[in-house]
């Protein structure tokens, strides 16, 4: 009976090891959904590209659609991005790289030289833009 | 008393197993089973990506030789006409677009490639893809190498994405954001020496992954570009007939790429349409693999922050590396 109770014990403890195995996500921690719409002078913008950069350094990105709607998207393919303040760059989606003298329609306090910060807040989070 | 202890040793040989013994030694067997089978195939990927840190590896100590042998790193790309003026591109002398990695050859025990190169190019008059002036490219640009293959990238050794020359998936590190920052390693006619790197070899990247399989994820649509990444060449930079945006008269992309400190060339994604020929990325699930300038070899996750990575691939901006 020494011998089942010490068998059962064991498997116990391995059954233990191998869920802590596979629990791992890959699913960014720290992270909250961000969506909204983005509009340029009143009418919705599509084909731009919103990036959160997070303090500690992460990005995430997100285009918008047809109707200036965009969900943003950190690495590993989570869906949000750090929670905290970010800073907001917002910049045309170009298919090449720009050439040289390329100015983006969108005003660089928006884009390079941005100061446009949002806080991202646990739970689901709407940002609307208005350029 | 000695037939009873052979009565008792006899009844316990005999003695079976309870069904309480059996179920456990058959939950044990499921877990065991459970543990190896999804283990199989990221125990594959493991060797795939052991034999590609292997491929960096002898890269880098092939750049530590050229560098011990001709007292400079090797330039990105060879180019008499790095501002793409027109008057030498017509002639096409000299704009011969040649890469590190080809350059490099006779320290990876390619010397004999090396050698058909320089006679194929009539002693590096001439661009690569254009044989004495024409538009034929030398034969040798089409040899795959398995050094600069990733086993994981199914891509494979010819580069379909671009003319069947032979792929690269080790870029040079060229630094950050665009081809005029040049405080990487390589670019146009660069010529890096090891005390240029004042940041530390252990804390510079020298070659970096790029895949030529993988999908950019935060693109929408791929109707007019391609949004995958598409490796590089060894053999050296395209030919290009004009200068458009940041390729003066050859496509310096095939060999190099550019890095953190912006959100267009992250690991494994980018912010832009076009962000994918630039950046690095690769097929080993979470991240990718890099050579720093002291010939080590490292995985890098792509969570690491744009700030650590923009730092690691500039050699002299002072610094000081967190860890990643």
């Amino acid at each position: 009976m020494h011998k089942v109770s010490l068998l059962v014990l064991f498997s116990l403890a391995s059954i233990v090891c191998v869920t802590g195995c596979f629990s791992s996500s890959t699913e960014l921690p720290n992270t909250a959904k961000v969506n909204g719409t983005v509009t340029v002078a009143g009418s919705p913008a599509r084909n731009l590209s919103i990036t959160f950069e997070s303090e500690g350094g992460q990005a995430a990105f997100g285009v918008t659609d047809d109707s200036g709607n965009y969900e943003l998207t950190a690495a590993a393919g989570t869906k949000g991005a750090e929670i905290g303040v970010n800073t907001v760059r917002i910049e045309t989606m170009l298919d090449a790289p720009a050439p040289a003298g390329y100015k983006d329609p969108i005003p660089a306090k928006y884009n390079k030289e941005s100061t446009l910060k949002v806080t991202v807040e646990a739970g689901e989070n709407t940002h609307n833009f208005d350029l | 008393m000695v037939s009873r202890l052979v009565f008792v040793r006899k009844s316990n040989l005999r003695r079976g197993f309870t069904l309480v013994e059996l179920l456990v030694v058959i939950a044990i067997i499921g877990v065991m089973v459970g543990l190896l089978l999804p283990a199989v195939q990221a125990a594959r990927e493991a060797a795939r990506r052991m034999s590609c840190s292997n491929n960096l590896k002898q890269i880098a100590l092939g750049l530590h030789n050229y560098h011990d042998t001709h007292r400079v790193f090797p330039p990105g790309y060879l180019d008499s006409d790095p501002n793409y003026a027109a008057v030498s591109q017509g002639l096409l002398q000299n704009v011969n677009g040649l890469a590190w990695s080809a350059l490099m050859l006779p320290f990876i025990e390619q010397a004999p490639l090396y050698d058909q190169l320089g006679a194929e190019t009539q002693q590096y008059a001439f661009h690569w893809e254009r044989v004495a002036g024409g538009t034929a490219a030398v034969p040798t640009a089409r040899v795959a190498i398995n050094t600069y293959n990733c086993p994981s990238d199914t891509l494979g050794p010819l580069n379909s994405k671009r003319s069947n020359f032979g792929t690269n998936n080790y870029l040079g590190n060229s630094g950050n954001a665009a081809a005029i920052d040049r405080n990487g390693i390589f670019w146009v006619n660069s010529r890096v020496l090891m005390r240029d790197i004042t940041d530390g070899t252990s804390n510079t990247a020298m070659v970096v992954e790029r895949s030529g399989t993988r999908r950019n994820p935060n693109v929408p649509t791929c109707a007019t570009v391609a949004c995958d990444w598409n490796a590089g060449l060894w053999i050296g930079a395209r030919y290009r007939g004009d200068s458009v945006g940041w390729h003066p008269g050859v496509e310096s992309t095939d060999i190099d790429s550019y890095g953190g400190g912006n959100a267009t060339y992250l690991i494994n994604r980018s912010n832009q349409t076009w962000g994918n020929s630039w950046g690095n990325s690769s097929n080993h699930p979470g991240g990718l693999q890099w050579a720093l300038c002291d010939a080590s070899v490292r995985f890098v996750s792509e969570t690491i922050d744009m700030i650590t990575y923009r730092d690691v691939r500039r050699r002299n901006d002072g610094n000081v590396v967190a860890e990643y």
